[in-house]
């Protein structure tokens, strides 16, 4: 029995045997198959110059709302595919997707995929049959709705402008700005005053502007000789809001002659701000195809000591070609110019692509290269810390090196706050510039988490009371910011220098609050003799922020004699020089130099007698 | 071996069922994906075919076949080929999907040529959002570049106007871009996804905003500043908002004004006297000084924001507003002007009834252009009058001195005055009306150059470029080594020992030492063994009795004295009696006097005292404090000092040397 039964078995599993060799001597020609689709699309790909890497999208004539989101992960190829299917929907499809798009549920992440396609499908849907799309229009909620009113305003108007504007007159106000825009696109040949009229109407005047704006340049590129020619003829037309199309006309032209009639184009215009915009834009379009000839074209612009013009050829000319940029800017006589090109050229190299810039740093002049490690560790520091170190470490010249630091704490500080700051505190390299660095770790720090940025700056001693902590800075960077918090860390701040510091910088933020009876008060709990750095250091700041009878009342309450005096003496010199200002009465000017110390008297009444 | 042959049939049935399940799943697979490409390409022709005769039909030539991509030839070849605005885009979409990098480069290099290939400038800005959304997800870093190579106002344009039309659904994408970005170009690009045709919703602009790093009172700010655009104001609502307008903050008179030229541009020039009365009634004396000139400033604002469109007009206009000509409102037009047409500006002021204040107006224009745009300034030079060139230079150089200090001092030998130093005298007003004191700005300008580089700014100084003469580059680099004293004494009193030392001129590291010891006197004394001997190491000395003596330390610099040779000693206790001369109260100097060490000294401290007494350099004495010091007299000096008495002392503090004040 047990045999028979493993007989069965053993039959049962040569079946199966079978078939796998039966399919197996199939699949070939079906794997065949496949791979002739792979094929195609590869050689299409080298054809073009695109690939299919990213997803295929097949004509979805009968796909749905879901298949978009089931067959595509990434949203460009998405969109792509949803206009492919809206694109090529008929009305009864464009209904159907219409209500799919509205029924279905939407992660957070999708949401804005709702709006995306109710306005494409709506659009459509709305050009074959505008009731339709009205009728579907006025069952949607104002927040649905709206993005199907640019589409059925646009079809309308472009049948019946007067029962678009009317329909829009209907509509939530708070949505007419967009009916507005469907409407002005496809009325575009109607009179300005029209469409400026409604968008007065509608709330949105600038866009009707600009699009008359733009539909007057396509007429204007037709012909650009005409239309040069009654530009600069016309009074009127020199305006800097104008320069939009002066610009492109000049662009056409010399898409059309060529950068020789540059000097014609910039000498018919009479407005030097116009001018040197012109020049600049027409040079940028010229170092796109020919940057040797704009950039000599540039060296010829008279009176530019600084080259601002050849900056602008060469920022082009090295995001193009970097190397030859650099080549012909070498060319140049020594100057600061030359540096600042060669600074421009180098920048945008290590931009292009940092990795391989590093493989080719020895290719470029010994006299550049710490000025190119700088910019690298700027573009390396964005993805990898370790790189932009290893490059720093190579770095030996004090300037560059500081700066390409300040761009790692910068960079690095996002990441790992504890790692960065005891790089700072640690790295014997920093020493020179470590409290400029300081300075910038803890302004980033404070602003993104304060309670870790004073931890950092208490963990760290002070050789004695003349020492400022790092506290300071922290309470520093919050003054302006959070006042109130930066009050509530006063106790916090060890005694001696950086207490002092640390309260002024407190009262300064309490004055610009108006709030300097607090920031008075404030500096009576100090010692007597930090009181008078103290009082000293909100002289020039109340004299500037407080108004005269704010000051006349605030004199007196002032503890520490030295600071009266030159509070009193700030006002009575910004007084003396303001020409706006009228001048003191002589009661106040009494009162004001009953606070001056009689050394300073003299000096004073000399100074003011001026 | 039965058992153990069951458990061999078992792995085996196993086995082959796990093979099985694996190569037909595989084939299944296979199959699938492959009929549905075959489906697809028949699905394409057919559609295609449909197409043809469809009103979409254009698009045809652009589809893909095969699960792959038609070739891309060109932006134009695309718009050629399809039959409206969705076809164009359902095209481009579809080779910007599959595009590599250097297709992607194509596209938005041809999108901006001129003319563009593409029918309106808001789908030329969508085409080119969808290549940036592709681009950013290949190489962020390309993306970036597109937008840097245009010039600055292109790529302020482009990023408006592609943000504007970017896609809502690639948000993420656009937060990235813009968030690399710096200041202004984020700003505009933020400002563009506001003014979008895409409608973000308020809470998802708050969402961005706050990710692109701006705090939640600014981005409010952005996005209601576009409504209230939109909106027009009477006189009622501005009126009101000038009553309730808190005056300290500025954001608050910033829109402010721009509300006061929005109606005014609306309302016409006849509403400008209304508005500028609504200023003069917000400016009290109840105000900060800050403030106050914040709300003048605010005046000219409406001015120069109402000039652009008809500067002539709003001149005349302005002129005739009061009897008395405030120059101030005529220049903020005239500055607007000038970019208008600059030779219709200087023929107007030619005429007899501005003549008088002609000068003024050209200083401010020039001094506005050069601070808004010092390169726009200097290539439109020509434009401004030659006789105020070397006022325009030197406008230029103070404003270029903000950002690139050491490139300012190029400019300095372009000025006729250079190198005229603070040391020579310049009378009041022959330069400049408003800028009595240019020798003072070259100065400032130079100091600027030597704190943010002054190793540059010595080889500056030193070269031929700077077109100076010996004398006259010792004064100058006195001035570098004063401004390097200030933030690193120590290389620069290095930097000054190697400096040769010319004769008849002080050495600089004198210089050195006297200014760290107007902040540290201690460390300053160490340094001063180091100075070379003679002139310069007495200059260095009395340098610091004068910082001993201010800091009521008179026996220590009595002392220090005593390292110097006998023959400059009295000179330099000399020093020192001077210095307590010029004490105040009179306690304080009666108590410097009696610490001088002997009574030639005393007697020298009272003589000066009295007799430069109420002049800038002493503060007056009475009479009876005059009687009190002339016991400190000597018989010569009481003498001296009784011939002095009965001369007119008034008329000789007249001759004394005035301070010039610079005036900013």
């Amino acid at each position: 029995m047990t045999d028979i039964r493993w007989t069965g078995s053993f039959r049962y599993t040569g079946v199966l045997v079978l078939a796998v060799i039966l399919l197996c001597v199939l699949s070939p020609q079906e794997i065949a198959a496949s791979n002739g689709v792979v094929q195609d699309s590869s050689d299409a790909e080298l054809e073009s110059g695109t690939n299919s890497d990213s997803q295929p999208s097949p004509t979805l004539t009968e796909a749905s709302i879901q298949d978009l989101f089931r067959d595509y992960t990434d949203d460009l190829s998405r969109l792509s595919a949803a206009y492919d299917l809206i694109g090529a929907a008929d009305e009864a499809k464009l209904i159907d997707l219409f209500d799919q798009s509205i029924k279905r549920k939407y992660t957070q992440e999708y949401r804005s995929w709702k709006s995306e396609l109710i306005s494409l499908i709506s659009t459509q849907l709305a050009a074959i049959n505008l009731d339709k799309a009205v009728s579907l229009y006025d069952a949607q909620p104002l927040d649905d709705a709206k993005y199907m009113l640019y589409g059925i305003t646009h079809a309308w108007a472009s049948k019946d402008f007067d029962g678009a504007v009317e329909f829009v007159r209907n509509q939530d106000a708070s949505m007419q700005w967009v009916a507005l825009r469907g409407i002005v696109d496809a009325s575009l040949s109607l009179p300005d005053a029209t469409l400026l009229d409604l968008g007065t109407e509608f709330g949105d005047l600038a866009y009707v502007e600009r699009a008359i704006r733009d539909h007057k340049l396509k007429i204007d590129l037709i012909d650009p000789d005409a239309t040069w020619i009654s530009l600069i003829n016309d009074p009127t037309s020199h305006l800097q809001e104008n320069f939009f199309r002066i610009e492109n006309v000049a662009n056409a032209l010399i898409e059309k002659y060529g950068v020789a009639e540059a000097d014609n184009l910039l000498s018919s215009i009479n407005s030097p701000t116009l001018n040197f915009k012109l020049r600049k834009s027409i040079l940028t379009k010229v170092a796109l195809n020919e940057p040797e000839t704009a950039f000599d074209y540039a060296l010829e612009t008279p009176n530019d000591v600084f080259g601002s013009m050849l900056a602008t050829v060469v920022n082009t000319w090295a995001s193009i070609d970097p190397e030859r940029a650099l080549t012909r800017v070498r060319l140049l006589e020594p100057s600061t110019v030359r540096d600042r090109l060669q600074h421009i050229v180098i920048s945008s190299w290590t931009r292009r692509d940092p990795t391989k810039f590093l493989d080719s740093l020895e290719s470029v002049p010994t006299d550049l290269r710490e000025t190119a490690r700088m910019n690298l560790i700027g573009q390396l520091s964005k993805y990898s810390i370790e790189d932009a170190l290893a490059v720093f470490a190579d770095m030996s010249e004090a300037a560059t090196e500081e700066k390409a630091a300040l761009t790692i704490v910068a960079a690095w500080i996002d990441k790992n706050p504890d790692a960065t700051f005891q790089w700072i505190v640690s790295n014997s390299k920093t020493e020179a510039y470590r409290n400029r660095l300081l300075e910038s770790f803890f302004e980033k720090l404070t602003d993104q988490d304060a309670d870790k940025a004073i931890e950092l700056a208490l963990s760290q001693p002070i050789s004695d009371e003349k020492d400022i902590g790092l506290e300071a800075m922290v309470i520093d960077e919050l003054k302006f910011s959070d006042t109130d918090r930066a009050l509530g860390l006063l106790n916090r701040v060890r005694q001696g220098a950086t207490q002092i510091a640390a309260f002024e910088s407190v009262a300064t933020g309490l004055i610009y609050e108006r709030r300097t009876d607090e920031a008075i008060e404030l500096g009576k709990t100090l010692s007597e003799q930090a009181q008078i750095s103290y009082y000293d250091s909100m002289t020039f700041t109340i004299a500037n922020k407080e108004p005269l009878e704010k000051i006349l009342e605030i004199l007196p309450n002032i503890p520490v004699e030295e600071a009266q005096s030159d509070l009193a003496e700030n006002v009575l010199m910004f007084r003396s020089f303001r020409r706006d200002k009228e001048p003191l009465s002589s009661e106040d000017k009494d009162t004001l130099l009953g606070y001056v110390a009689p050394s300073e008297l003299q000096r004073l009444k000399f100074l003011m007698s001026r | 071996m039965n058992k153990s042959k069951k458990n061999v049939y078992i792995v085996a049935i196993i086995l082959c069922f796990l093979i099985c399940v694996g190569i037909l799943g595989t084939l299944f697979l296979m199959n699938r994906d492959n009929s549905n490409a075959l489906v697809r390409d028949s699905e394409t022709r057919h559609s295609d075919h449909r197409d043809q005769g469809a009103r979409d039909s254009g698009s045809a030539g652009s589809q893909r076949r095969n699960g792959s991509y038609e070739p891309f030839h060109s932006v134009a070849e695309i718009v050629k080929q399809s039959s409206s605005l969705l076809d164009t885009k359902r095209a481009l979409l579809r080779v910007v999907d599959g595009a590599n990098e250097e297709v992607l480069l194509r596209i938005f290099h041809e999108t901006l040529e001129v003319p563009s290939p593409l029918d309106s400038l808001d789908t030329k800005y969508w085409v080119q959002s969808i290549v940036l959304t592709k681009l950013i997800n290949l190489n962020e870093v390309k993306a970036h570049v597109l937008i840097e190579q245009l010039d600055e106002e292109d790529a302020e344009s482009v990023l408006y106007g592609v943000m504007r039309e970017w896609s809502q659904v690639h948000t993420n994408e656009a937060i990235e871009f813009l968030s690399t970005l710096d200041g202004e170009l984020k700003r505009l690009g933020f400002r563009g996804l506001i003014d979008g045709g895409n409608y973000l919703s308020r809470a998802a602009l708050f969402e961005i905003g706050r990710e692109l790093g701006y705090n939640e009172d600014y981005i409010g700010n952005l996005i209601d500043r576009r409504q209230q655009d939109q909106k027009p104001i009477s006189l009622d609502d501005l009126e009101t908002d000038f009553v309730s307008v808190d005056v300290e903050e500025v954001f608050q008179l910033f829109q402010l004004r721009r509300k006061a030229i929005r109606y005014v541009l609306a309302e016409g020039l006849d509403s400008l006297p209304t508005v500028l009365e609504l200023f003069e009634k917000l400016s009290t004396d109840n105000m900060s000084d800050q403030s106050a000139f914040m709300v003048d400033h605010g005046r000219l604002d409406v001015i120069s924001g109402i000039s652009a469109e008809d500067p002539a007009g709003v001149f005349e206009f302005v002129l005739r507003l009061d009897e008395d000509i405030d120059v101030d409102l005529l220049s903020a037009v005239s500055e607007q002007w000038f970019a208008y047409d600059p030779d219709a500006l200087w023929n107007r002021l030619q005429d007899e009834d501005v003549r008088s204040v002609q000068a003024d107006i050209i200083e401010d224009v020039i001094d506005h252009w050069a601070r808004r745009d010092p390169h726009l300034a200097l290539v439109s030079l020509d434009r401004f009058p030659a006789e105020f060139h070397d006022q325009a230079y030197l406008e230029i150089a103070q404003a270029m001195s903000y950002n690139s200090p050491v490139e300012a001092l190029e400019l300095l030998p372009m000025v006729s005055i250079w190198p005229e130093t603070p040391a020579d005298q310049f009378p009041d007003g022959e330069f400049s009306v408003r800028a009595p004191r240019p020798n003072f700005h070259i100065a400032q300008i130079i100091s600027d150059a030597a704190a943010a580089d002054p190793l540059a700014t010595i080889e500056w100084l030193n070269s031929d470029s700077s077109q100076l003469d010996d004398s006259t580059r010792q004064q100058y680099l006195d001035t570098v080594f004063e401004s390097w004293a200030r933030t690193d004494p120590e290389n620069a009193f290095e930097m000054a020992l190697q400096t040769p030392l010319k004769e008849g001129t002080i050495a600089l590291e004198a210089t050195v030492v006297e200014w760290l010891a107007f902040r540290d006197v201690d460390r300053a004394i160490t340094l001063l063994p180091r100075v070379r001997e003679g002139k310069s190491r007495l200059e260095a000395y009395r340098g610091i009795a004068y910082q001993l003596e201010e800091e009521d330390r008179i026996s220590d610099a009595i002392k220090l004295g005593n390292q110097l040779p006998e023959y400059e000693r009295a000179e330099y206790l000399q020093s020192i009696a001077f210095s307590v001369s010029r004490r105040s109260p009179f306690n304080h100097l009666e108590a410097g006097i009696r610490e001088l060490p002997t009574k030639d000294l005393q007697s020298s401290a009272a003589r000066s005292s009295m007799m430069f007494s109420g002049t800038f350099m002493s503060a007056e004495l009475t009479d009876q404090e005059k009687d009190q010091l002339k016991k400190y007299l000597t018989a010569d000096d009481k003498m001296m000092v009784e011939m002095m008495e009965s001369v007119d002392l008034d008329k000789l503090k007249e001759e004394l040397p005035k301070i010039p004040i610079p005036t900013q």
